[in-house]
């Protein structure tokens, strides 16, 4: 189980990044994070990870602090897909997926066979298992993104936190990767949190839905409790049409006239 | 039965999941539903359970073998270097040189051997083991430091221009040499504690001013990098230069020699002082082979998978420094040794440090004893240092014509 607790975070500035921010999720739930620009998705992300000290506050999993926890721990605990995956270097496919096992390895300690299991378990799970001996520079964004959600998972943990997983992805990929991590929450029983700006893909996907607006947590619950008119508007100030998918029965949103109010103000 | 599969036939076939194999060697065989099958094509995929396990037994087989080529490639080096030099000395005669050195040393442990050598063979055994092996073994460790040194820099920068010369390093070296060596009162000093502190002290400096000038923000974007390394470098060149010039009343040929580096203060005395700082700083720097392959996919992502970016950073570039620093202790400034080697190896032997880094000291120590050896031939006695930037020079050039490219196309 994850818990943040009243997290604040600034850069020291009047100004407050992140302020008394509180959220609890438990295993196999799939939760998305949404939030205009600048609300403190990737800032909420990041303390969680301990890339960044909060101000305030404390997160803890399993009811151990996350700041008393050493890097290598946590990344046992804890994995983090990042929102660019930058790749500039002629690593085989399998050897970044290979990379996630470093928490479990001493230093001089070469990957055995055991870890070659995983990667490949990781990687056919995210159905890149093919792709395997590719340089990681010849993917396309979508199969560098599985390629990266398979290294998170190749460090088992228990904890997933992704970054705009889908974003620069088409569609197809983008439902690709939502049917991969759904997957996951279920079957591995992981935490997940993604920060997300895609909200009916997030819609028909997440079990919860956390909605951020300048560092606040504004609403929080079930998907329908979270994507009402009143929330879009007072956090993207949209005017959005609520509507039921009449196949699957998620949420769905449409903007209302957003071109012709966009057109008329500027 | 053999068939020839095309690795475009194995990868088509739905009979069973691709497993992959990089393979090292073409024709391999392997069995496939009973039948014996012949790779026809390397880096094709390959199915069947028995094979699945062999990437990393491959791997390490890959790497073993890499390091026995390039062990065996210096040991050669070694030893046929100590052939080059104004006077001749021929093959039978080295090798009677080695042999009398042997005997020296079991004499010395009490072990006699009889053997009297005559008064030729006491001369060419001077020259070889007394002076030109001595300077063999120092451009072997010299090449090494600032190969494996420039190697590190380059995974710790996420970039193949960084290098002991290019960022400062070695520049930062030679003020703190020059300092011990030429100011009468640091010299006292100095003769307490080796030149190699203040080498490694001038080092340090310049990786703390290179590194503070560079940093934009948590990153260190590469011409930033460049720009404050090539300033560092000509400020401390420049104030070297100058301190020599004033204590050594001018004398140019020596001022030129020092700053552009070469091995010809070599002696046993240099051999020792250089090896331990060396050897050590090498064998650290090896365990932390796996941090900078993660480091290479971004220090937010190397966290992620539990690395202590902050700390090993620092660690590295202090031990990158130390062993670029004693080289240039004993030798001066050789530049862009530490710049080519390190690209020439990890064409050959991929990106990751764990084998780029050893592969990448052997390399260079191999590379700088033949640079060294055509700086003999000519009995001008031409700085060792001039060679490599001649070749090295032309090398930058093509790795910044490249990003260009990569920049053009992007």
């Amino acid at each position: 189980m994850l818990r943040v607790e009243k997290v604040s975070f600034s850069y020291g500035g009047a100004r407050k990044i992140l302020e008394s921010v509180n959220l609890e999720v438990g295993g196999g739930r799939l939760v998305g994070l949404l939030g205009p620009n600048g609300s403190g998705k990737t800032t909420l992300l990041r303390i969680i990870s301990k890339v960044l000290e909060p101000s305030g506050g404390v997160v803890f999993l399993n009811g151990k602090k996350v700041s008393e926890l050493s890097v290598r721990e946590l990344a046992r605990e804890l994995a983090v897909v990042p929102q660019e995956t930058a790749a500039s270097f002629e690593f085989t496919a399998l050897d970044v997926v290979l990379m996630g096992r470093t928490p479990h390895l001493r230093r001089f300690e070469l990957e055995k066979e055991e870890d070659l299991r995983i990667a490949e378990e990781c990687m056919r799970l995210t159905d890149c298992w093919h792709l395997a001996d590719r340089p990681i520079t010849t993917l396309s964004g979508g199969e560098r993104q599985r390629v990266f959600i398979a290294r998170a998972l190749a460090q088992e943990p228990k904890y997933l936190l992704l970054d705009e997983p889908t974003a620069n992805l088409d569609l197809r990929y983008q439902i690709e990767i939502m049917e991969i991590i759904k997957r996951l929450a279920v079957e591995k029983k992981l935490v997940v949190i993604m920060a997300s700006h895609e909200l009916n893909l997030v819609a028909s996907y997440c079990d919860e839905l956390v909605l951020l607006n300048n560092g606040r947590i504004i609403a929080a619950g079930a998907v329908r409790e979270v994507l009402t008119r009143e929330n879009i508007r007072r956090a993207f100030g949209v005017d959005v049409l609520v509507e039921t998918h009449p196949l699957t029965g998620a949420v769905y949103l449409l903007p209302v006239n957003g071109q012709q109010h966009t057109a008329l103000h500027s | 039965m053999v068939i020839n599969v095309s690795a475009s036939e194995l990868k088509r076939s739905d009979a069973a999941e691709p497993y992959l194999i990089r393979l090292y060697k073409t024709k391999d065989f392997f069995t496939y539903g009973g039948k014996s099958v012949q790779v026809a094509e390397t880096g094709a995929h390959v199915f069947e359970g028995g094979v699945r396990h062999t990437y990393l037994l491959e791997r390490v087989r890959h790497w073993r073998f890499i390091l026995l080529v390039f062990s065996l490639v210096l040991f050669l080096s070694v030893f046929l270097a100590t052939a080059v030099g104004s006077t001749y000395v021929g093959p039978s005669a080295i090798l009677n040189a080695f042999r009398l050195g042997i005997y020296d040393l079991l004499s010395k442990l009490g072990v006699e051997l009889g053997a009297h050598a005559g008064e030729t063979a006491e001369t060419q055994k001077l020259i070889i083991l007394d002076i030109r092996l001595p300077r063999v073994i120092l451009g072997a460790l010299v090449g090494a430091a600032l190969a494996v040194s420039g190697a590190a820099l380059q995974g710790l920068f996420k970039n193949p221009m960084a290098d002991p010369y290019v960022i400062g390093i070695s520049s930062g070296a030679l003020f703190g040499v020059t300092l011990a060596h030429c100011l009468p009162l640091l010299s006292l000093l100095a003769a307490a504690c080796a030149k190699q502190v203040f080498a490694f002290l001038g080092s340090l400096l310049a990786v703390f001013l290179v590194y503070n000038i560079a940093r934009t923000g948590s990153r260190i974007p590469v011409d930033m990098l460049l720009l404050a390394g090539i300033a560092t470098s000509f400020l401390f060149h420049a104030v070297s230069s100058l301190i020599l010039y004033l204590t050594l009343q001018g004398d140019w040929h020596q001022i030129i020699s020092w700053v552009l580096g070469g091995l010809w203060l070599a002696s046993w005395g240099q051999v020792e002082a250089a090896f331990l700082p060396v050897v050590i700083c090498t064998i650290s720097l090896l365990f932390f082979a796996r941090d900078l392959n993660a480091m290479l996919l971004g220090e937010e992502s190397a966290l992620h998978v539990g690395i202590e970016v902050e700390k090993v950073k620092k660690i590295i570039l202090v031990l990158a420094s130390v062993a670029a620093a004693s080289a240039v202790a004993v030798s001066g400034t050789i530049g862009f040794v530490g710049l080519m080697v390190p690209h020439a190896v990890r064409l050959v032997v991929g990106p990751d440090h764990r084998i780029l880094l050893p592969a990448s000291a052997l390399a260079g120590a191999s590379f700088l004893i033949w640079a060294d050896a055509l700086a003999r031939v000519s009995s001008l006695e031409i700085p060792v240092g001039l060679i490599t930037a001649i070749s090295g020079v032309p090398f930058f050039i093509y790795l910044l014509l490249r990003r260009k490219r990569a920049i053009a196309y992007a």
